[in-house]
């Protein structure tokens, strides 16, 4: 603050002389009832653990309620944004987005530090009585996935180039390919659960390998419903070379999802053994 | 106030009346009110609950409280208090100026930002009402270390509460974090340059970024206890080859920086305050930037210190020891470039003022007791002790508290357009200041001695000391009830604080009080240029 | 919160807690509650409290300087009303530089000062002459010589004195710290794991407590030691020998986890 100064201090009071482009942010009531949802959801998964009777009838649409309560949150900002500095909101959209990305990561982190933590202390590894996990399947998922982050950005590309019907051909493919993933991850838990034996309760080892895993299929989930909604604007047609945001927002979130994966696959299957 | 502003091209929004305006504002100093008053209110909960808990120790003979009571006392007054008051308090002040202090109207996203207020009334409901379910409420202390919160120990339903509850505190605090850091990047006023940033904005900045790392590993860690409850995973079940001591390690990773977040904003206020009551520029601007950032950097890579007796090795315990002691050297630079501020000054008394000068006695005090923690053989001697409760009462009460004191009778005419009434701010600091010495200063002694903390009952020997601190409990009551009355009676008087009651925009430039005392909704009608 | 709930809660376990402060008052003698500072009990508590008040003579000058400054600015820059003006300056790199390169070398000092005495209270207990294993239960402390058979439960812990006496640590449910301020000494008992202390101790009677929350009797969960001549220790060995002779002098269960830092490095796993 060493030299700060007003360029024109009478210009900054109040004044009725306002500024046309003033404006402040509308009232809307979506955030207070995408609060109540979130926190109803959150007390309901309690009352469905309690075994409270149609708690889980109330969980439903209470799930249903605060999914209906997001997109009418995001209808709100979509229409807002069309009188809006364009370059600017995006701007800052992207950078919550990565700020978010960030600590959605740390997340993953805490749960990287538990499985490192555990193999250090502790004399074997994979520990005593729990099964080294099979690779190759594993190896070709992740194949999968890495390869749906280029089939992504190829469909990105397209689109920026106007090549419109190639952009959604390329992210049919992604999509496939991330649905693929979960597939193939569902088939090695079934195997994992059915043929091993080896369940969320076998030990912390396989605690974490579940949580791990399942943790990061959600968030594939997350991008596939994130990549369907990109898809079906993609069909409307509502994306051109200056707007297209959420296509941007998904395929960051998409390339998240990639990283951690990779980071999982090294430390879940490839190195195994001390 | 924004009837009046012509908006080109956009549809006036809707404007609502009386509660309705309340529910729907996306106004960042609405929001910022709104978080104030919600601290206000759980301060008093969370201190009627250390009531209860010094009235139990006056003479653990009465049975005023059970120990299974006096346990979910203990745990609820800390989450509260930490959860609910200290950082909403924050997070209050955060809102409502750091737009201000930039030179923006608004909150980045501003919906976003009433979103983070609104949940935290399903959480405070989640919290408060686990004391009437079954086994009551959380008592595993704010910590809620494995193995006791497992669902072997704690069978009861206030910890799995407790656990869903901080999860979404905790996406709350990511959400507003999220929310200030793209507000400071994107939208401060043209030639607001990051080196003429205000303090406090800076402080909320390094602040924003540690709770976006921070809090999510609190989340993962309570997510994998909450699993252990309620999937019978093994993650903290060494019976499963899981290790409690990983959960000390996740938490603490957290927690330490937590602390950081909840004093961190309060330094910002006290680099606003002194130069203006000093009527002197505030001494070493760029100093104080570099101090925030090395204490939100060195921050992270201390949290052991709080398992000093925990088990870990000599070297984790070596490392742990000299890093703890580094934090405290930006914290020494704060506290000397204060000083420095107002050296040569001309000092105003004024009760924001005491409550400043007030906060650098207990602060130093507090920083310099956690040095002595850092040192190994006497945290040996004095861990988990009550040394150590008198320890971060200081900080946090003597710290933070403190600031928040200073912060609302500083802001409180910007705010609110009304002074409040110095003479009866003059009663509030002398009663809180003399009220917490007397009960946090004998509590080193006691520590000392060798009293356990969170214990509901203790060795005859303690009594004494334990009365004394319990009488003392009774001037902080009685400052609090001053206070709330000198908010209350401020607020039925007529709006004549003025822009810039305590002539800031003389000493150096600050944006807030460059415009109208409460500012109207867009805040500055043209937004300001600063050069 | 209501006050009908408040007085249920408080009618259900006050009066057990009270017998059972009562007992461990009668248990406990006269005898204060001894600490490190006013009546070390050995060299370890020695040692600690030593390393504490060096560290402390670092610290008091720090608080001193600060608190005269601030009592200095408050009387010499209050505002007299005679119009003086505020000085302007507000910065000054060679003094910021120094003080914080002064507090860094301080700190540094003060570490580097406490290394020693922390390496003695985790190494120093060579060739123990007794090894006890200690036992963290809800809610009381399980001791065990393994070396004479005897098992005791809830009872005072006797020691021979100027004997290293080594404490291997664990637990069977949660986790407790077992806390002897007079003698020095401070370490949690966790389930799954050892962790150990060390302790050389004058004869005499101190008195500790469970210092990590272990439930709700937490507060009742106290440590006696009770430190006597070794002829005197002797003679308490025969008559417990005795007593518990019956009982097969089983070896600690082994535990899953592998031993800590400190265990490894004394080389006894």
């Amino acid at each position: 603050m060493e030299h700060a100064s007003l360029a024109s201090p009478a210009a900054a009071h109040a004044g009725m002389h306002a500024d046309p482009s003033a404006h402040t942010p509308a009232p809307s009531f979506w955030p207070i009832l995408l609060a109540g949802g979130m926190g109803a959801v959150v007390f309901l998964v309690f009352l469905v653990y309690l075994g409270v009777p149609l708690a889980g009838v109330l969980l439903a649409a209470a799930v249903l309620y605060t999914l209906v309560a997001a997109s009418g949150w995001a209808n709100t900002i979509a229409v807002e944004r069309r009188h809006m500095d364009q370059v600017q909101t995006n701007k800052d959209l992207t950078r919550g987005f990565f700020f978010f990305l960030a600590s959605e990561g740390m997340i993953f982190v805490s749960y990287f530090e538990y499985l490192y933590y555990s193999r250090f202390t502790s004399a074997h590894w994979p520990p005593a009585g729990m099964p080294t996990l099979e690779t190759t399947l594993p190896a070709i998922a992740t194949l999968i996935l890495v390869g749906s982050s280029f089939t992504l950005n190829w469909a990105v590309h397209a689109l920026l180039h106007g090549k419109k019907t190639a952009a959604k051909n390329w992210m049919l493919l992604t999509i496939a390919m991330g649905i693929t993933f979960l597939g193939m991850q569902g088939f090695e838990w079934g195997f994992l659960n059915g043929v091993l034996g080896f369940t969320l309760t076998t030990g912390a080892y396989s605690s974490a390998y579940f949580l791990m895993t399942g943790f990061h299929g959600a968030h594939v989930t997350v991008g596939l419903l994130m990549l369907a909604l990109v898809y079906w604007r993609m069909e409307k047609g509502e994306y051109n070379q200056q707007y297209h945001m959420s296509l941007k927002a998904a395929e960051y979130y998409w390339h998240f999802v990639d990283i951690v994966w990779v980071f999982l696959f090294f430390s879940l299957y490839l190195f195994q053994s001390h | 106030m924004s009837t009046h502003v012509a908006t080109a091209g956009v549809t006036q929004p809707r404007q609502y009346h009386g509660v309705l305006d309340w529910i729907t504002t996306t106004d960042h100093k609405k929001i910022g009110i709104m978080y104030i008053v919600f601290a206000l209110i759980n301060g008093w909960l969370g201190g009627s609950l250390a009531g209860l808990i010094r009235l139990n120790l006056y003479n653990p003979d009465w049975h005023i409280v059970s120990p299974a009571l006096y346990n979910q006392l203990m745990t609820m007054h800390a989450t509260i208090m930490i959860f609910l008051t200290l950082m909403t308090a924050f997070a209050g002040f955060g809102n409502y100026l750091v737009p201000l202090m930039i030179g923006a109207r608004d909150m980045a996203f501003p919906k976003l930002n009433a979103f983070a207020f609104w949940l935290l009334i399903p959480a405070a409901m989640m919290l408060y009402g686990s004391f009437f379910v079954v086994g009551g409420a959380a008592a595993d202390g704010w910590w809620s270390y494995p193995p006791l919160s497992t669902a072997q120990f704690s069978a009861g339903h206030g910890e799995d509460l407790w656990i869903l509850a901080v999860i979404l505190l905790g996406i709350s605090s990511i959400m507003g974090a999220i929310n200030f850091l793209v507000t400071v990047i994107d939208m401060r006023a043209p030639g607001m340059n990051w080196m003429k940033l205000p303090l406090f904005v800076w402080s909320w900045v390094v602040t924003a970024w540690m709770l976006v790392l921070a809090v999510p590993v609190l989340s993962g860690a309570l997510f994998m206890l909450l699993s252990d409850r309620w999937l019978n995973t093994g993650f903290y079940r060494p019976a499963l080859g899981g290790d409690p001591l990983l959960y000390q390690h996740l938490f603490w990773f957290f927690g330490h920086p937590e602390v950081y977040i909840m004093i961190l904003p309060g330094f910002g206020m006290i680099s606003h305050i002194i130069p203006s009551m000093a009527r002197k520029k505030l001494f070493g601007y760029k100093g104080m930037v570099m101090a925030i950032w090395s204490i939100g950097v060195i921050g992270f890579m201390v949290w052991a210190h709080h398992m000093f007796t925990a088990g870990i090795s000599a070297s984790a315990r070596v490392f742990f020891s000299m890093a703890s002691m580094f934090i405290s050297v930006p914290t020494g630079v704060k506290i000397y470039s204060w000083l420095a501020s107002v050296w040569g000054g001309v000092i105003r008394f004024t009760t924001a003022m005491k409550f400043a000068l007030g906060f650098i006695f207990t602060f130093v005090l507090g920083g310099l007791s956690g040095l002595m923690l850092a040192v190994v053989p006497f945290d040996i001697l004095v861990h988990n002790t009550y040394f150590v409760v008198a320890h971060f009462h200081y900080v946090l009460v003597g710290g933070s508290v403190m600031t928040l004191f200073a912060g609302t009778y500083y802001w409180f005419p910007k705010i609110t357009g009304r002074m409040l009434s110095e003479k009866l701010g003059s009663w509030v600091f002398w009663l809180f200041f003399i009220g917490m010495n007397w009960v946090f200063m004998p509590m080193h002694l006691l520590g000392i001695e060798g009293m356990a903390r969170r214990v509901a009952n203790y060795r005859i020997e303690f009594r004494p000391l334990n009365q004394f601190i319990s009488e003392g409990f009774i001037f902080m009551l009685l400052a609090g009830i001053l206070f709330t009355y000198s908010i209350i009676k401020a607020l039925r008087e007529p709006k004549t604080a003025g822009d810039d009651p305590w002539q800031a925009n003389d000493i150096e430039l600050h944006l807030e009080w460059a415009t109208s005392s409460p500012p109207p909704a867009y805040n500055f009608a043209e937004i300001p240029e600063v050069d | 919160m209501s006050l009908a709930l408040l007085s249920s809660y408080a009618q259900q376990a006050g009066t057990s807690m009270a017998q059972a402060m009562a007992q461990a008052a009668a248990k406990g003698s006269a005898a204060p509650v001894r600490n490190a500072f006013s009546q070390p009990g050995g060299i370890v508590a020695i040692r600690a409290a030593a390393a504490s008040l060096r560290a402390f003579v670092w610290v008091i000058p720090f608080i001193l300087i600060a608190y005269i400054l601030l009592a200095y600015v408050i009387i010499k820059f209050r505002d007299k009303g005679d119009g003086r003006k505020p000085a302007t300056f507000h910065e000054n790199n060679p003094l910021e530089f120094l003080w914080t390169i002064i507090p860094l070398i301080v700190v540094i000092t003060v570490a580097l000062h406490s290394y020693p005495t922390l390496t003695f209270m985790e190494f120093g207990g060579n060739n123990p002459a007794l090894t006890i294993d200690v036992v963290g239960h809800q809610f009381f402390w399980e001791y065990k010589y393994p070396q004479y058979g005897i098992d005791i439960s809830n009872d005072t812990l006797v020691v021979p004195a100027n004997a290293v006496v080594d404490l291997d640590l664990t637990s069977v449910d949660v986790i407790h710290g077992f806390y002897v301020p007079g003698l020095g000494i401070q370490m949690d008992a966790l389930p799954g794991r050892i962790t150990n202390l060390w302790f050389k101790a004058k004869p005499g009677y101190y008195k500790g407590q469970c210092t990590q929350l272990c439930g709700v009797n937490h507060a009742q969960m106290l440590i006696d030691v009770q430190v006597v001549p070794n002829d005197q220790f002797q003679a308490w060995l025969a008559k417990h020998r005795t007593q518990s002779a019956s009982l097969p002098a089983a070896p600690p269960a082994a535990l899953p986890v592998a031993p800590t830092a400190a265990r490894k490095a004394r080389g006894k796993a």
